[in-house]
């Protein structure tokens, strides 16, 4: 048989034009490129004015980012400048040393296609930094590599008690960036013969790495595992975390359990597949994260000789000494590593056909394979390069090594930025105008032609089931976040908010396998929704509001009807319908009327009919003295319509959500509180989609009203009504909502809590802000992010 | 309030030990000796006890209990106190060893007015707490102390005067039960605790367990995901102030529930431990619409999250001890009974060690245990008959009575896990391949790292993580093994006589596993094979929820042998049976409900669905009643039974990209089965010594038989053929 002919890539793809905002800008790129090509260091200070991020917005204070690259550049070719500044660094209570505070992350053999496995691990016993090779068992070429880590991960695949005692250290992966709480899927497609070998599981099966590793539901069970490993290998062991609400307390955990470090992974980060539900609302930025993660160990006596490593967006070697100086140690890189391999940023790694050949898929005899020799010649030139820039920095900084700099917060500044966020970065704020330096993004109101992004748009039609080939799932992604309020402009106050991710201290929940309810019971209990979601009220007239209707009945929901003509009596029940229709027409089986906040004379007539009743207000801070003045009558409770007599006085819904929910709970009626007996229902044409459905519900709603994210999901046109396919548009309308449905479960799951009714309405604790105004903040009661 | 306050997360070890009517005070020494025993969960940060004593108190008396930075502040509240018109019958005060608040203010005090008395506390709590804390009251109880500070428990017990110097002796040895102090301190309840704390103050007492006020105290281990919520129940119940504790809040919700709000113990325990709606329905449509009729009258204060709850109550007329578990049962509990006592605990080894007799049982996930000293067990937590391998724990006393010869032998008892493995492997010398350790009392990672084809013996209680990452050792435990045996073994063989309790044979990849007696949540998750390596594991007991779930290969089988004359069929396994299942082969015995196995929607939403279908005239009036009133719908149920449209319409409720359909038989075994399984079984009988009349009716059994789907890359599976009998 003849061999087939291998094609050796061995040249950059040239970047196109990207289509959205990204993180992974052309400039960036364009930089790593330029290292990875020549091993050299290319300048200094890169240009982020166009940038939201909060590490971009810091700025070390003595240095003029201008003048700085400037200085640099007519310096460069002298490098004898730079011979007595040590970037050395020494991990794990010194029994790792590396060349660099550098770590190239955790990017398993599957999620990676062999030759950048084996580059990263070549480039790293070369340059002397280290790699983490994630989880999926070891390439027999990357084994035989000395400056690597092996994972320690919840689908234990390719790992045994040899394995473990390779490398320099292990790792349990409890949880990454991109999607805390969230477990892993290899699809049985990608399951190839040299994956099989490495993972020892058959082809063509799917491998499943849990949510949770369920032998650690604790602090002391992760303990338990830290030393059963060290027990069994004598290895240092480390703990790699996303980054959540109690990343500060769970470090200390980490060090006071016996770990030699953590890895603290940061929103924002790569990942080969992940929901993107859940890599654009969960988790926090690592910048938040590292300044108290140091305080806290330090203030513990834990911090000596333990390893900190920040993770999660590190471009480079700017970013590296921004987070040495906010108290790491150590950076990881994932992305960065694949940008100097050619990455394109294509966001397409769970299709398995990689442009750059980086993540496709693995076959036992490729026709196009990356060049090895070239792949291991730019990872260590990025290396190289990243290091000589590194130096030069810390040389402009007047310090002689790395270690010198680490939790040197002093150093910088925060510029456009809050002082809230400055005190979680323990930074000083400096409000004067700085060159390159990162924007804060602004909170106005976004007109409606640019809130319905493209990006959201498909999403939602891929939910329907009018996009894509999987309706009725969550809608899978790959690579680092583009979402708001860090890379792309928030549009509500909901993009300012971030669900925890529950890791160590409580697993998280594997929604596809285990009980997540998601229903709710409204108005004591005599009205059951599968989901907390019902269809708000429609502008949109004729045969569409017959659909919702039904699928609000056949999926268990609400419909938040005007002026349906009630023909099937069945689907009555699931109508909540106007007062002025129920007294023209008294029918017996609805589920609920609404009757207007300024109507409520005919309360009393209404109530007398025994059938549920929600007064409806419109999203305006004057409500609040109304719904005080309702509380008296014997109602269910409330419906918020943020479209409802929208003007200038409309505000944000999160924002009236949340003070009535804290009014009701602070208000008793007969001993109770009014909040016990009286339901929340929000709704408007604003929201969005789970993300937004999950946010308002923890902000204090019971349930919440979608729907022109509907109607978008099913390409809805009024104009072509007459062509509408009624029956493919229920369908269509019945997967979006199970979409929602998962999508929801997800966040829940990775939030840890197994019950949306009863754990999350109300529950702020869930959430985080990010850089939100103060103010919003407060009334909100949402604590921010990154603070302990 | 602007300042962010501290959130503690606690994970912990717990004990508790309730006396029945007619047995004598239980002495201090017992609760100490019950928690020192699993020191290792703990940390120098903190740990603590509640004693409860009926007859010790009139109902106007309170012991009021408070840390306080100095004496000042003790006066201050001395003066609050006069203020409020409550009497001051006894006090003093006691040095404790935290640095803040050193100083513990123990009263006793009058008042015949108790919720004047409760917003009295809160108002001591509320002026002590800004700008940090000056003083905290920690204990007001009728009928309770809490005893509880800085340090290892044994330090607290001696730094809060629970034990004198010359009592040390007695409480370090925890084999020496006889010969109490009578200056101990005796009680109806005790409860305990050692704090392994997530974020560690260190520094203070006030985050210490157990949480108490009024009657009420609780030692949790777990971290609440639910506790925002249950912060809003409690502050718009007018129960301001809390430290910031998922633990502390869930004392002050059982207090408000049993004392404000007068609901029994049992009502407590359904309300916190939420019960998955999906149990409820099962439970018809009245009892559910009660529990559901109480879930919402008091929502906000249900628990998820991992925890384990031990909660001490007491109404003047009895004490109640009432465990809760979460549902998932992330955490781990172990209940045993024996003459004179009830004892719940984190371990099995705290309780075998004061009681090696007892029986033992733990609850299934999501079920509370309650006790009371005058009723005995109230809910033992377990719907089934509690068998606990009585004949194989009687087996296994004589055998720790007679077997020690072994010259390759350790004895256990006081060594530390770490001293314990080290002496493993200073006494394995080269050629020789068996070692036996006796008094194991839960030391931990046993048999991680040995030889291939050593032989490990083990009497005792083996603690959680033994023979992970085997590779080739044999080990035989004569008694129970605790939390995740087998982790990612490969090859090698576990016997163990007794139970294993939770995660057993996680990504299990190779060689045998037999468990004689029960096995705990998620045994076999992620078990799987790959090319020639094919684990087998066989349990003699029962499984609780979960078995089998993500698995991907090989053969598990459940036998429930002690109930193999039982006329009823006996559910072996819990819920959620193979859910996520990939591959290979599972065979319980007896027939299993499809609902226990797998993962499905609400059965609310199914028959929604089936009623939209009926309404649009897709299926018939009597097809409809046909299906709704069947106890059991599943997928497979409604293809037979609906018209292909109709099946079309609804399956999308039950499918997902990432689900596997099973196949699920119920029958005997046929020659293909047989062939698989009698040589494993053969060697499961000899090697637990059993009878060949229990091996020919384990045969001749009909087994719930779950397999994959994927019939043609399925080995093990029988194809439809094979099915004839």
């Amino acid at each position: 048989m003849s061999k087939p002919i291998i094609q050796e890539v061995d040249s950059f793809v040239r970047m196109p034009n990207a289509k959205n905002k990204e993180f992974w800008n052309n400039k960036r790129i364009e930089h790593l490129r330029e290292l990875a090509l020549t091993g050299r260091s290319a300048y200094l200070w890169e240009d982020h004015s166009d940038s939201f991020r909060i590490l971009d917005r810091l700025a070390f204070s003595n240095i003029d980012p201008l003048e700085s690259n400037k200085n640099f550049l007519s310096n460069r070719d002298d490098v004898s400048l730079i011979n007595e500044i040590s970037s050395l660094t020494t991990l794990a209570y010194g029994r790792i040393k590396l060349s660099a505070p550098l770590y190239l992350g955790d990017m398993s053999f599957g999620a990676l296609s062999g030759i950048p496995n084996i580059a990263l691990a070549r480039a790293s016993d070369a340059t002397g930094v280290i790699n983490g090779t994630g989880e999926g068992g070891l390439h027999p070429d990357v084994a035989a590599c000395k400056q690597i880590t092996v994972q320690w991960a919840s689908g234990r695949f390719g790992v045994d008690i040899d394995v473990l005692k390779t490398g320099q250290g292990i790792v349990i992966k409890v949880g990454q960036g991109a999607k805390p709480g969230i477990g892993g899927h290899l699809p049985g497609s990608k399951v190839t013969g040299p994956i099989s070998r490495a993972r020892r599981i058959p082809v063509g099966k799917d491998a499943v790495s849990p949510a949770p590793h369920h032998d650690i539901y604790s602090i002391e069970d992760l303990g338990q595992r830290i030393w059963a490993l060290k027990e069994a290998t004598g290895k240092p062991v480390f703990v790699k975390v996303g980054c959540t609400n109690y990343v500060p307390y769970i470090a200390s955990g980490i060090a006071s359990m016996g770990a030699d470090g953590i890895i603290i992974d940061g929103a924002g980060a790569g990942t080969g597949a992940a929901p993107a539900v859940v890599r654009d609302n969960v988790g926090l930025p690592i910048d938040l994260a590292v300044s108290w993660v140091d305080r806290i160990l330090t203030q513990q006596n834990l911090r000596q000789g333990f390893s900190v490593i920040a993770a999660g967006t590190v471009s480079n070697a700017e970013d590296t000494a921004k987070l040495l100086a906010l108290g790491a140690d150590c950076v990881s890189t994932g992305t960065a590593t694949l940008v100097g391999l050619g990455c394109l940023m294509v966001h397409k790694c769970h299709i398995g056909f990689c442009p750059a050949l980086l993540t496709n898929k693995l076959v036992d005899n490729p026709t196009k394979v990356l060049s090895l020799d070239k792949s291991v010649e730019w990872t260590s030139n990025l290396i190289y390069g990243w290091i000589e820039e590194f130096k030069w920095i810390l040389k402009e900084l007047n310090l002689k090594s790395a270690s010198e700099l680490v939790g040197r917060r002093d150093l910088l500044r925060g510029h456009n930025m809050n002082d809230e966020t400055g005190a979680v970065l323990g930074v000083k704020i400096d409000n004067s105008e700085k060159t390159l330096i990162g924007k804060s993004p602004s909170q106005s109101f976004v007109q409606d032609d640019n809130y319905w992004t493209s990006i959201l748009q498909s999403e939602l039609r891929e939910l329907s089931g009018s996009a894509g080939r999987s309706p009725g799932e969550a809608v899978i992604t790959s690579m680092g976040s583009i979402s708001a309020p860090f890379v792309d402009t928030p549009r509500s106050v909901c993009d300012w908010l971030r669900v925890d991710g529950a890791q160590v201290t409580r697993p998280s929940i594997d929604p596809y396998r285990e009980e997540i309810e998601t229903c709710s019971y409204l108005a004591s209990g005599q009205i059951r929704l599968s989901s907390p979601i019902f269809f708000g009220r429609l502008f949109e007239k004729g045969i569409i509001r017959d659909i919702f209707s039904e699928v609000a009945y056949s999926l268990g929901l609400l419909f938040d009807s005007q002026n349906l003509s009630l023909q099937n009596n069945t689907f009555n029940s699931s109508l909540i319908i106007d007062h002025s229709e129920f007294i023209n027409n008294p029918t017996s089986n609805i589920s609920s009327i609404t009757i207007n906040y300024n109507e409520i004379d005919l309360l009393d007539q209404l109530i007398e009919t025994n059938v549920p009743v929600f007064v409806r207000l419109p999203s305006k801070e004057k409500i609040i003295d109304n719904v005080k003045s309702l509380l008296d009558n014997n109602i269910s409770g409330f419906i918020i319509d943020w479209d409802m007599n929208n003007d200038e006085t409309t505000i944000d819904l999160a924002i009236i959500t949340s003070e009535i929910d804290k009014l009701l709970r602070n208000t008793q009626i007969d001993n109770t509180p009014a909040r016990s007996k009286l339901n929340l229902l929000v709704e408007g044409s604003r929201v969005r989609g789970a993300a937004d459905i999950f946010k308002l519900i923890g902000l204090g709603a019971d349930a919440v009203g979608i729907s022109k994210s509907a109607l978008i999901s099913l390409n809805y046109d009024p104009d072509k009504n007459d062509k509408f396919d009624r029956d493919k548009a229920h369908e269509k309308l019945e997967y979006f909502i199970l979409g929602l449905q998962k999508e929801l479960k997800l966040l829940a799951g990775a939030a840890g809590i197994s019950s949306i009714q009863n754990s999350l309405t109300g529950n702020r604790e869930l959430f985080r802000s990010l850089d939100l105004d103060p103010e919003i903040r407060q009334r909100l009661d949402i604590k921010p992010g990154g603070a302990p | 309030m602007n300042k962010f306050k501290i959130i503690s997360k606690d994970d912990c070890g717990v004990f508790a030990v309730l006396r029945k009517k007619n047995s004598n005070k239980i002495p201090s020494s017992i609760a100490i000796d019950g928690i020192e025993c699993v020191r290792f969960r703990g940390s120098k940060y903190g740990a603590g006890f509640a004693c409860f004593d009926l007859n010790n108190s009139s109902p106007n008396d309170y012991y009021l209990q408070a840390f306080v930075a100095n004496k000042n502040i003790a006066n201050e509240i001395k003066n609050i106190l006069h203020d409020s018109n409550i009497i001051i019958k006894q006090e003093n005060f006691r040095n404790i060893s935290a640095i803040q608040l050193p100083l513990s203010y123990n009263l006793i005090v009058s008042t015949t007015n108790s919720l004047h008395f409760a917003r009295t506390i809160h108002d001591i709590n509320n002026k002590f707490s800004q700008p940090e804390y000056s003083a905290r009251v920690y204990s007001s109880g009728n009928y309770l102390e809490v005893y509880k500070d800085i340090g290892y428990p044994l330090d607290v017990a001696h730094s809060t005067g629970l034990v004198t110097n010359d009592s040390n002796t007695i409480v370090t040895k925890l084999k020496n039960l006889f010969g109490y102090s009578q200056k101990e301190k005796m009680g109806d309840l005790w409860l305990a605790h050692t704090r392994q704390p997530t974020n560690s103050p260190g520094s203070s007492a006030i985050w210490s367990h157990p949480f108490s006020f009024f009657n009420t105290a609780i030692v949790h281990n777990g971290d609440i995901s639910s506790f925002g919520a249950n912060i809003n129940f409690l502050n718009s119940r007018g129960v301001p102030n809390l430290v910031g504790t998922d633990s502390e809040v869930v004392s002050f919700i059982v207090d408000y529930l049993a004392r404000v709000m007068n609901l029994s113990m049992e009502e407590i325990g359904i309300i916190l431990s939420n019960p998955y709606d999906r149990f409820l329905y099962r439970m018809g449509a009245d009892k559910s619409r009660q529990i559901r009729n109480l879930l919402y009258k008091y929502r906000g204060s249900q628990l998820d999250g991992p925890f384990t709850i031990l909660t001490g109550y007491s109404d003047g007329e009895d004490v109640y001890l009432l465990s809760m578990i979460d549902r998932s049962k992330f955490r781990p509990i172990v209940i045993g009974e024996d003459q004179n006592y009830i004892y719940m605990a984190s371990e099995e080894c705290q309780i075998r060690s004061l009681s090696p007799d007892s029986t033992i049982w733990t609850p299934e996930p999501g079920k509370f245990v309650l006790a009371s000293m005058n009723r005995g067990i109230i809910e033992s937590g377990r719907t089934s008959e509690i068998i606990v391998n009585s004949a194989s724990k009687n087996e296994l006393i004589q055998i720790q009575k007679t077997t020690y010869s072994s010259k390759n032998l350790i004895n256990a008892d006081d060594l530390s896990s770490y001293e314990l493995n080290r002496q493993i492997k200073i006494k394995l010398p080269d050629n020789e391949k068996s070692i036996t350790l006796i008094n194991v009392r839960g030391q931990r990672y046993l048999g991680v790292d040995l030889p291939k084809g050593t032989k490990l013996n083990i009497y005792g209680t083996a603690g959680n993580c033994l023979a992970n990452f085997n590779k080739g050792t044999e080990i035989c435990v004569y008694g129970s093994a605790e939390d995740n045996v087998a982790d990612t073994m490969h090859e090698g063989k576990i016997i163990i006589h007794g139970d294993s309790r939770d995660v057993l044979g996680y990504a299990l990849q190779g060689g045998k596993i037999f468990v004689k007696g029960n096995v705990g949540n998620r045994a076999f998750i992620l078990m799987r094979e790959y090319e020639e390596s094919r684990p087998v594991v066989i349990v003699g007991g029962r499984a609780d929820d979960y078995f089998g779930e993500y698995m991907a290969g090989g053969l598990a089988m459940v036998l429930g042998i002690d109930y193999i004359d039982s006329a009823n069929d006996e559910q072996l396994v819990g819920n959620f049976l193979a859910t996520g299942m990939l591959r290979g082969s599972i065979y319980i015995r007896g027939k299993i409900n499809s609902d226990s196995i797998g993962l499905k929607p609400p059965m609310e939403d199914i028959i929604r669905y089936l009623e939209y279908l009926n309404s649009k005239g897709i299926i018939t009036d009597d097809l409809f009643k046909k299906i709704s009133s069947s106890s059991d719908i599943n997928l497979e149920i409604l293809q037979e039974l609906l018209p292909e449209n109709a099946f079309h319409f609804i399956k999308k409720l039950f499918l997902s990209k990432y689900s596997v359909k099973l196949n699920i038989e119920y029958r005997k075994l046929n020659d293909f089965d047989r062939k698989m399984i009698e040589p494993h079984l053969k060697e499961f009988v000899s090697c637990f010594n059993l009878s060949d009349e229990i091996h020919n009716k384990l045969i001749n059994s009909h087994y719930t038989v779950i397999s994959s789907i994927d019939k043609s890359k399925e080995l093990h599976s029988p194809t439809v053929t094979e099915i004839e009998e």
